[in-house]
């Protein structure tokens, strides 16, 4: 039966993908669904999207490991994202502005070669981001299924691939928001019924004997994780994600998209109000399966011991694997199918979101301005081939790629690439006058410093330079490069030309 | 550990109650939203169909 209610799900998205093949009628249609989204709409994309398998694995893993303080991650972001839908900060001039990418921005607002150049850079960053998010689907339906069979897996989750290519190749921008308005309804609900077996099988007492019996970590400004499960948080790592996920709620590629395709800059503003919502329950809720994990693992010591071995012994058992082992041992048959239809759901959005946002980048701002103008039909074409070529490349790396324990470290250090240098050119561009292309360039440059936070580089740096450095430090120092870059480079060499006054804050009007 | 426990729960209600209620604003109107903007979408679609030459057109 579960199985059963999984293969409908899956059959509805390609009857959907079909049919809304017939509303593509030109590049605006296919990249942004011709920027027709009402609030509805945007919203249930906005979450179908940034509600992915792979931020409720990782959330849950942090859960698990951290307990009650990584919530904290949960109050940043939705403050934060509140914050810029209450004052519109930067959404409400990008959606004002008629672009259809980021990149096109820096383009009006610099120069041709500033957009290529921040394409690559955002294209590099985001299909690196993107890399495991395969593997962590993966790891989810082995431990929900059961399943042990490693090419099984791998055709199940190239096979779901496929699904997510088919539809968003089709239909772009408008096939990828009637199937996240119908993914959203099925992973809200997959999400509401997990919670409340979560609560119902561990009960209050189980929470509460979380940090009375079972030394918990509820303090996030604590840096010793007392439960000894994973390390611990602190000031720095604060500062760090709120500079990692202030950033990234304004200016995340596949989040723009979907201000960029909202019917009005008010419509977009009023979007992220009511997204901080999304934003909250996206993070607060895994996090919440994952504590009622640790405190499932915690209440029978034997199979927490059990679970940690296998953790050690078996390569494809990590702490991720945690929380779907849990539900599959407290979710009822049945339930159990729509949760893992919920799940699957989620994985899909997300895929097909990204798919399109590096795809239309790679058309509209790369080989766009290299080739010389092209003809709608033509952008269309290519970006239908880039499409298939991301995902043929997720397949190769995220299903040999090894998933390390820190997921979530691994998606801010390679969101940073991206992020750091695209802050100071976007902001700086709408809201400084002496911005510069010169500027630009090298701050979008200056974030390639973040691959240095990448597990291997941050040990290579320690050993030459015999320093002591994580990927806080590092990331930190990468977005702090990246804004003295912008503003010296701005400074030292401005831009010949003057710019008229529609330049900054209405050159994007 | 008591205020932190406090923040922590009133978190964690918010977050869940307020997840329903967006699910709920979602569901309720999104129906009529859906069909205007395949609508738009439509009218598009015909505009193109009636100007097939200007998808051929080279844009900068």
């Amino acid at each position: 039966m579960d199985w059963s209610i999984v293969a409908c799900y899956l059959l509805s998205s390609i009857v959907i993908g079909l049919w809304a093949n017939r509303y593509v009628g030109n590049l605006s249609d296919y990249l942004v669904a011709g920027r027709k989204l009402r609030l509805r709409l945007a919203l249930a994309t906005m979450t179908g999207t940034e509600l992915g398998l792979v931020t409720v694995m990782y959330m849950a893993e942090l859960g698990f490991m951290k307990q009650y303080a990584s919530l904290y991650l949960a109050f940043l972001e939705a403050g934060a994202v509140l914050i810029i839908g209450l004052t519109g900060f930067v959404v409400y001039r990008l959606r004002d502005s008629s672009i259809m990418t980021i990149p096109e921005y820096y383009e009006k607002r610099y120069s041709s070669r500033v957009r290529v150049v921040g394409a690559i850079v955002m294209v590099v960053s985001g299909v690196l981001n993107m890399g495991l998010f395969l593997k962590a689907g993966s790891q989810f339906v082995t431990a929900i299924s059961g399943l042990q069979d490693e090419m099984s897996l791998k055709l199940i989750m190239t096979g779901l691939l496929l699904l997510v290519l088919f539809y968003t190749v089709l239909g772009g921008m408008v096939s990828v928001v009637i199937t996240d308005l119908i993914q959203f309804l099925i992973l809200g609900t997959g999400m509401v019924i997990v919670t409340g077996v979560v609560f119902w099988s561990v009960g209050w007492d189980g929470f509460s004997a979380i940090v009375t019996e079972q030394n918990g970590y509820f303090n996030p400004f604590d840096s010793h994780n007392p439960s000894g499960k994973g390390p611990g948080i602190g000031w720095l790592e604060i500062i760090q994600m709120t500079v990692v996920i202030g950033s990234a709620a304004m200016l995340w590629p596949t989040s723009a998209a979907r201000t960029l395709s909202c019917q009005s800059a008010a419509v977009a503003q009023k979007l992220y109000t009511l997204s901080s919502v999304s934003f909250l329950a996206r993070r607060a809720l895994p996090v919440f399966w994952g504590i009622g994990t640790f405190a499932f693992f915690a209440s029978q010591p034997q199979l927490f011991a059990d679970f940690e071995e296998a953790v050690k012994t078996n390569p494809s058992i990590t702490s991720i694997s945690a929380m779907p082992l849990f539900l599959a041992k407290v979710v009822p048959t049945g339930l159990l199918g729509l949760v893992t239809a919920g799940m699957i759901a989620a994985f899909m959005s997300t895929h097909d979101s990204y798919l399109l946002c590096w795809s239309g980048v790679i058309t509209q701002d790369i080989v766009a301005p290299i080739a010389g103008p092209m003809s709608q039909r033509s952008r269309i074409l290519v970006t239908r081939i880039s499409i298939f070529v991301i995902g043929a490349m997720l397949l190769i790396w995220g299903l040999w790629y090894e998933v390390s324990s820190d997921l979530w470290g691994y998606l801010a250090v390679t969101g940073t690439v991206y992020l750091s240098g695209a802050i100071p050119t976007v902001a700086g561009g709408l809201y400084w006058k002496r911005g510069s292309q010169a500027g630009a360039l090298a701050a979008i440059l200056g974030g390639l410093l973040g691959l240095s936070a990448m597990g291997p580089c941050v040990e290579a740096i320690n050993r030459t330079f015999s320093v002591a450095l994580n990927g806080t430090y590092l990331t930190l120092i990468t977005f702090a490069f990246s804004i003295i870059l912008y503003i010296a480079g701005s400074l030292i060499f401005p831009d010949k030309t003057t710019r008229p006054e529609s330049a900054t804050t209405a050159a994007v009007s | 550990m008591y205020a932190w426990m406090t923040i922590w729960t009133i978190l964690l209600i918010t977050s869940g109650l307020a997840f329903l209620v967006v699910l709920a604003y979602v569901a309720y109107g999104v129906k009529s939203e859906l069909i205007e903007t395949l609508d738009d979408l439509k009218a598009d679609v015909n505009e193109s169909q009636a100007h097939e030459e200007i998808l051929d057109q080279p844009i900068e």
